[in-house]
């Protein structure tokens, strides 16, 4: 704990006084080794929960099997077979992770949510459906008028708003260090 | 008679609609007129007016291949033009494991291979931490990474020479997805023009760093990227997603429309 | 000794400060103010109580971001009601399923959660696959959250934090499911998913809140407490700000520039 304390003090330091800017440019880059062994955690957690599930033939263990071959294809394909690996990036994992990140579940969300109950809801339905409209080429084709309402709606009402979260998001943080520099994180950070 | 069905059904049937609806423009192209929004002209402007012999930084945070990506090929494309030139150096870097697969589809498109590596172009790769990579590489980029993606140590690239930290840069480019925070505050503010690819949605979250100046210009997926591709002179994916991207939106507000009058319809039957 | 130009910042910044640990020091001398009731940490025991009824899990995410730069205050207080989530799930004898694609959040929610049973009087009920790691793609957490929520039909989902995209997905298949849906972000972009599809709902600064609650740790409440002070400092900056500069004052340039 007294490790972070002191790093944390010495990079806010730096930042203001420009002192040892340099020693605190190296001390970030230790922040990203760091970062890289805790992906050794994630790899080394999910090959034992699917071993284990494996061992134990729990349910969904057939999955384990799939897990492990890709896992282990698409790791020396990357380094023996430069083709097969451009071909699985843009035939599997660029397609598949689109599929997953769609607006589908957004439809979903839209018809099951945007029930107006009052006059603020309805208001706010217009809005988005003006900003909707902005986003795309027929909406200026629809009424050109949108264009100039939706630039309104995003550059005054809603930045206004996006500001005052922004700002307590900043002060969110900065809860979070003076309990640190205290040595009061008594969270799960602050055990470590 | 209100129908009366079950959720998942009913989600079904919204997305299969959405399917037949996106399935339109493909077998009639609607040809509606992208618009140049003023934003890009003054993106177009920043990167047009970069002094020569200026380098430029590429972060790639997130691989959005459809949407997203297609925006930083685009300001790619115009950059590679200058680095073709002679009159840019472009550094590119990713935060994620995601935009290496994306730069590795991009290759062929933005012609990688017909530049000079070490010295016209450089890809520093995989640069993890988040916001604290983009400090580092802000404060000291070869205390942040020793080596290039090929392993190549960056004492033996000619251009990386003259690239220490942010104050040897003449161009910022960060493609995000959601919060323009983190590259405002560690890129941003510091003399360096800065342009952020960022969600269509999170323009009001730019705007405050637009105002004050700290974000030069901005460029959104879709219609933005679609007018981009126009004035380059380049059409891509962006345009051709145009049509589909209005008459989903059309069908989206169609929902909205449809879910309100069956819920006050459903109220009044009660 | 300050940099140029951050004098007036350094000003702002060491107030700020001030003002938590003034907070703080309040609030462990018992003087801190009252947090009002929030609606969604009040659910979490008639969440759970449902979820044991009807004999089904309960799933909780965190979302695809761990402790790192502006996340790190929103997962904390999303592991903060992590921690009360199993105890609660100890208490009623439920089955609770965390799911997470940062390999760090893996070894302190495991840690949660099994502290969260031994306190609600189930010790033996933990597992260690009630946290899992699902890989390290926002696409892998979203594909075993869809998985899971489809083929387990968890009667209550729940999903706080620095949550990105894969919230919407999360919410869309627990309505689909008919589960109830708890769900809070301090972050904006994803309100909208949030207010649209979840039943009980921690909106912005709430989550901060809400884990200095269920934490019961009077240093965090003075924390929020103090927090709320230096925003009204930051509203009065603002506004004598806005007035200045509109009235062509050069305050706001002299302080900036300083």
């Amino acid at each position: 704990m007294s490790l972070y304390i002191i790093v944390m003090v010495f990079l806010i330091f730096s930042a203001y006084t420009g002192v040892a800017s340099n020693f605190a440019a190296d001390v970030r880059s230790w922040g990203i080794a760091i970062a890289t062994f805790a992906a050794l955690i994630g790899v080394i957690n999910i090959s034992y929960l699917h071993i284990l599930k494996l061992y134990h033939r729990r349910k969904g263990w057939q999955y384990s099997i799939v897990m492990f071959t890709c896992f282990i294809v698409y790791f020396v394909v990357a380094y023996v077979y430069q083709p097969g690996y451009n071909w699985i990036i843009s035939n599997l994992s660029i397609p598949l992770g689109a599929a997953f990140l769609s607006g589908f579940n957004t439809l979903g969300v839209i018809f099951r949510g945007s029930r107006a109950r009052s006059i603020w809801s309805v208001l706010i339905l217009f809005s988005v459906i003006m900003t909707a409209l902005l986003s795309v080429s027929i909406g200026p084709v629809i009424w050109p008028g949108i264009v100039d309402i939706a630039r309104w709606i995003n550059d005054y009402p809603t930045t206004g708003v996006f500001r005052a979260v922004t700002i307590g998001i900043g002060i969110g943080l900065l809860m979070l260090v003076v309990r640190a520099i205290l040595g009061m994180e008594k969270s799960y950070l602050g055990e470590l | 008679m209100v129908w009366k069905l079950k959720p998942e059904y009913e989600d079904s049937i919204v997305m299969l609609l959405f399917i037949v609806v996106a399935s339109v423009p493909m077998a009639i192209p609607l040809g509606i007129p992208v618009e140049i929004n003023p934003m890009t002209l003054k993106l177009y402007d920043t990167i047009e007016n970069l002094p020569d012999g200026g380098i430029v930084l590429y972060d790639l945070t997130i691989l959005n291949w459809f949407t997203n990506f297609q925006s930083d090929i685009t300001i790619m494309k115009q950059i590679l033009r200058r680095v073709k030139a002679n009159e840019l150096y472009l550094v590119i870097m990713t935060e994620g494991t995601g935009p290496i697969m994306g730069i590795d589809k991009a290759w062929n498109t933005l012609k990688l291979g017909e530049l000079e590596y070490g010295v016209q172009w450089v890809y520093l790769g995989l640069v993890p931490g988040a916001e604290n990579a983009e400090a580092a590489v802000a404060a000291d980029v070869w205390s942040a990474k020793e080596t290039d993606h090929y392993g190549t140590p960056l004492s033996e690239l000619p251009l990386m020479q003259r690239f220490h930290s942010i104050n040897d840069l003449a161009l910022v480019c960060t493609g995000m997805n959601t919060s323009p925070d983190p590259p405002c505050r560690q890129f941003g503010g510091k003399g360096i023009p800065l342009i952020l690819q960022n969600g269509i949605s999170t323009i009001p979250l730019m705007m405050p760093y637009v105002e004050a100046g700290i974000i030069t210009a901005y460029m959104t997926p879709g219609l933005q990227t679609a007018g981009y591709e126009k004035l380059l002179g380049e059409l891509g994916l962006a345009t051709s997603f145009a049509d589909a991207q209005s008459v989903t939106v059309l069908y989206a507000i169609l929902v909205m429309v449809a879910s309100n009058v069956m819920y006050h319809m459903r109220r009044r039957k009660r | 000794m300050i940099v140029a130009g951050r004098r007036f910042e350094f000003i702002v910044f060491m107030l700020t400060l001030v003002l938590i640990y003034v907070g703080i020091w309040l609030a462990r001398r018992g003087k801190s103010l009252n947090i009002k009731r929030l609606a969604c940490i009040d659910a979490l025991e008639e969440a759970v109580g449902r979820a044991s009824e009807m004999g089904t899990p309960v799933w909780y995410g965190t979302g695809n971001a761990g402790l790192e730069g502006q996340y790190a205050t929103m997962n904390i207080a999303a592991l903060a009601i992590l921690g009360r989530v199993a105890e609660l799930c100890g208490k009623y004898g439920v089955y609770l399923q965390y799911m997470c694609n940062i390999p760090h959040m893996l070894p302190i929610s495991r840690d949660l959660i099994k502290e969260g049973y031994q306190k609600g009087g189930r010790p033996e009920m933990f597992s260690e696959d009630m946290s899992r790691y699902v890989g390290g793609d926002q696409s892998s957490l979203v594909a075993a959250t869809q998985g899971y929520i489809i083929e387990e039909k968890p009667s209550v989902v729940m999903i706080f934090g620095a949550t990105m995209y894969e919230m919407l997905n999360t919410l869309a298949f627990g309505s689909r499911v008919g589960a109830m849906m708890l769900a809070g972000t301090p972050r904006l972009y994803y309100q909208s998913a949030t207010l649209l599809a979840a039943d009980y709902q921690l909106i912005g600064e709430e989550l901060y809140a809400a884990g200095a609650m269920v934490s019961g740790d009077p240093i965090q409440v003075g924390a929020v407490q103090g927090e709320d002070w230096s925003k009204l400092i930051i509203l009065f900056l603002l506004i004598i700000f806005a007035v200045a500069v509109n009235l062509g004052n050069p305050l706001y340039n002299l302080l900036t520039s300083w």
